[in-house]
């Protein structure tokens, strides 16, 4: 998309309003290098930070970042020094139009430890964009600000400052997201939603004098339908494949499998002892060659791939690749959904109440967003 | 746990060699030579209105403007590099 737009117009500005840094086990550190890397490489003019960057380690986060991407903050500050971490702003210019862009992060309660054991704290955001604001509208033409909020708190800052701002990326979709037109704030405010699952997207008429006149905002949904870059995509299996040798490597082998309540799991080459008519049916379904559609695309030892694609997985007694003995229970099992079958052999009792729970665990929105339980069951009815 | 044998130095590197060597292809576009005619005009129109669905009407600004500047903005990516399967 960002190609296409750029074979058409050179005024096009690109920006991330932060968190790009995920909690993935093991593997967070390398996808937000990587992801910084992306952005450099597209061009991005400008990103701030979020949250999920502070869990980065401090060579990353003070470094690496400030030195790949055009970060900008204007209220991030180291608590010994009370400078800011980043420039306040930026000015970029697409053809004779000056942007400013300028950034506040608010920190959550559940992440300030962290920040402060970075040595970082946040100056409050209304006296941040106030301190900013003014020498940008000096500078530019278009003001865009990131933020880390939802739309909705983004609206009540810009009433409290009494505005001046143009573009609004209200990064923070956990309270709600989707587009609004401009308001009695004079700016229009856009989001997009987490994991790359759609992009904002904020077109401005401008005066005679290259000030706004007009604006409107979408967002974007990345559907199958838009056309990924070929280029990128190879890229990207570069990565994870180099991602999933690594995490491979770092496995060593144990000797015993760990078991938790003292139950375990059987397999699905124990169940079909008494169980041959279903068994035979979950050999028709995807849930038995669930793993193997990871370890064709080089993503079977990554935790947030397998963990759905495995039996057991999270409980000390399913499966884990660095135990001896694992490959009995990749595949999704009979027992990710009747639970382990250490207690139905000896008593014969069943975990129906667990069935339809399980379903829920990975048939979710980001992963199954056409899941129907009628539907599915359908599909594996036995 | 062992050491990994791709650190993440090497990680980073890989994925900057790799860039790099994709940089021809990625590099953004110095936009058309000019973006204003009527003809490059039309086609981002079409490109928008694709890409906005209904939505988007022929006339957004519901005046005959068209646009003059666009801003295309991600966040919370999360670590999210590619679907697993």
């Amino acid at each position: 998309m960002v190609d296409s737009l750029r074979n058409l117009t050179d005024r096009l500005v690109l920006v991330d309003a932060g968190s790009f840094t995920g909690v993935q086990a093991g593997t967070f550190e390398e996808r937000a290098v990587f992801l910084a890397e992306m952005m450099r490489t597209m061009g991005y003019d400008a990103v701030t930070l979020g949250d999920g960057e502070i869990r980065l380690s401090p060579d990353v986060l003070r470094e690496m970042l400030p030195g790949t991407l055009p970060l900008v903050s204007a209220n991030l500050e180291d608590r010994k020094t009370g400078r800011l971490l980043l420039p306040a702003s930026r000015v970029v210019e697409k053809r004779g139009v000056r942007i400013g862009i300028t950034a506040v992060t608010r920190i959550t309660d559940a992440m300030a430890p962290a920040w402060e054991d970075a040595g970082l704290r946040a100056r409050p955001l209304e006296e941040a964009l106030r301190a900013v604001l003014p020498d940008l509208r000096r500078r530019a033409d278009v003001i865009v600000l990131l933020t880390r909020l939802s739309v909705a708190e983004s609206k009540e800052l810009i009433e409290a400052i009494g505005g001046g701002v143009d573009v609004v990326v209200a990064g923070d979709v956990r309270d709600g997201r989707g587009r609004t037109l401009a308001e009695n704030t004079g700016a229009v405010f856009v989001s997009a939603a987490n994991r790359g699952q759609s992009v904002g997207l904020a077109e401005l008429v401008l005066g005679p004098d290259q000030r706004p006149a007009g604006a409107i905002a979408d967002e974007i949904g990345l559907h199958r339908s838009v056309a990924e870059n070929p280029d990128v995509l190879e890229i990207v299996d570069e990565f994870q494949s180099n991602l999933n040798a690594a995490m491979r490597d770092r496995t060593v082998l144990q000797t015993t499998r760990r078991s938790s309540d003292g139950e375990y799991y059987l397999g699905a080459q124990n169940c079909a002892q008494c169980h041959a008519r279903e068994y035979e049916v979950w050999t028709e379904t995807p849930h038995s060659t669930a793993f193997r559609t990871l370890e064709e695309r080089n993503k079977e030892f990554l935790p947030e791939c397998y963990s759905c694609h495995v039996t057991g997985h999270g409980d000390r007694a399913g499966y884990d690749p660095t135990i001896r003995g694992a490959a009995d229970l990749v595949n999704v099992q009979c027992e990710v959904c009747h639970g382990k079958g250490s207690t139905h052999s000896r008593d014969g009792s069943y975990g129906r109440e667990l069935l339809m729970q399980a379903c829920s665990q990975c048939h979710d929105a980001d992963n199954s967003p056409d899941w129907d339980a009628e539907v599915y069951w359908r599909m594996i009815e036995h | 746990m062992a050491r990994p044998s791709l650190s993440l130095a090497t990680l980073a590197l890989a994925a900057l060699a790799t860039l790099t060597l994709a940089a021809g292809a990625q590099t953004p576009s110095p936009g058309a030579a000019d973006s204003t005619s009527d003809d490059l005009q039309a086609e981002l129109d079409a490109l928008l209105r694709e890409i906005h669905g209904d939505w988007h009407a022929t006339d957004p600004f519901e005046d005959g403007r068209r646009p003059d500047l666009i801003v295309v903005s991600t966040s919370d990516t999360n670590g999210e590099v590619a679907p697993c399967g």
